[in-house]
């Protein structure tokens, strides 16, 4: 996580992904790709391994799977 | 005796069983998602459909393909629409939170320990036995939820008995390569890891 995350920052992150929901057809790990390459190439904002180690903490835990997108939130805080 | 198909107008004015209130909702859809380890929706199936019997498996089915092609999650969509239909936008709402808010606090706290532990103050083995305490919990309920589905599976008792000693193989090496901490630690959490895959 890089310093200098700003509140726009935030914002563009909420308006991507809100973006990215409509598109999210067919569960949300359909649009992880995409997240991927937005968080990690594009902005650097988590490294390749937190990236994967959200999906997988997720997946492990009780409940949705979508609940790796929190999970990014979080790393990203 | 032949199959007469229960006729679906009959079935659909029939009185029929439901969630008594939003807070019914919220606290049968949480029940639902706490069970749903890798993925929920086989879970709601079989708790709303042959449990609770809120709904018939075409309804389910209809809905769950609805909630499929909509974009969004598919459990999201799911509970929104479940939730709408017996208490409009409160219960969709209820039926929600019920799915998303306790997970998303096990998921959260799963993140927050290991950075916890990784500072751990403890003398070091009271650290490694509680970290074998959440890696044991997550190992645990894995393999409750998978064992009766693989029991079933026509050599399914023959790959659980090859997991176990495959576990006992992988522990011992892991255990001769490091620490006496961890081993110590390790050990209970190893074995209710394979009691689980093993009930």
């Amino acid at each position: 996580m890089t310093a200098a995350f700003s509140g726009a920052d935030w914002l563009a992150l909420l308006v991507h992904f809100l973006s990215l929901s409509l598109l999210a057809i067919g569960g949300a790990i359909t649009t992880a790709p995409e997240m991927h390459s937005y968080l990690v190439n594009e902005k650097s904002w988590l490294t390749d391994s937190q990236f994967t180690s959200s999906i997988a903490l997720a997946q492990a835990a009780p409940g949705p799977n979508v609940l790796f997108i929190a999970l990014l939130g979080w790393t990203l805080a | 005796m032949t199959f007469v198909a229960p006729d679906p107008t009959l079935q659909a004015l029939a009185p029929r069983p439901g969630p008594r209130s939003k807070t019914d909702l919220f606290v049968s859809f949480s029940w639902l998602a706490l069970q749903g380890f890798g993925g929920v929706l086989a879970i709601v199936q079989r708790e709303l459909v042959e449990k609770k019997q809120w709904m018939t498996l075409e309804e389910f089915v209809d809905d769950w393909a609805v909630a499929q092609i909509l974009p969004g999650p598919n459990v999201v969509n799911l509970s929104l629409m479940i939730g709408d239909r017996y208490f409009g936008m409160r219960g969709a709402l209820a039926a929600l939170a019920g799915m998303l808010a306790l997970p998303l606090v096990i998921v959260l706290l799963l993140v927050v320990l290991p950075a916890e532990l990784r500072n751990c103050q403890q003398p070091k083995g009271l650290c490694g036995v509680w970290a074998g305490a959440v890696a044991a919990g997550l190992i645990a309920a894995t393999g409750h939820q998978t064992h009766r589905g693989i029991e079933t599976q026509r050599h399914g008792a023959d790959c659980l008995l090859g997991v176990r000693h495959f576990g006992f193989v992988v522990y011992w090496l892991l255990a001769l390569a490091s620490d006496l901490g961890v081993t110590v630690s390790g050990c209970p959490g190893v074995l209710v890891g394979l009691s689980a895959a093993r009930a």
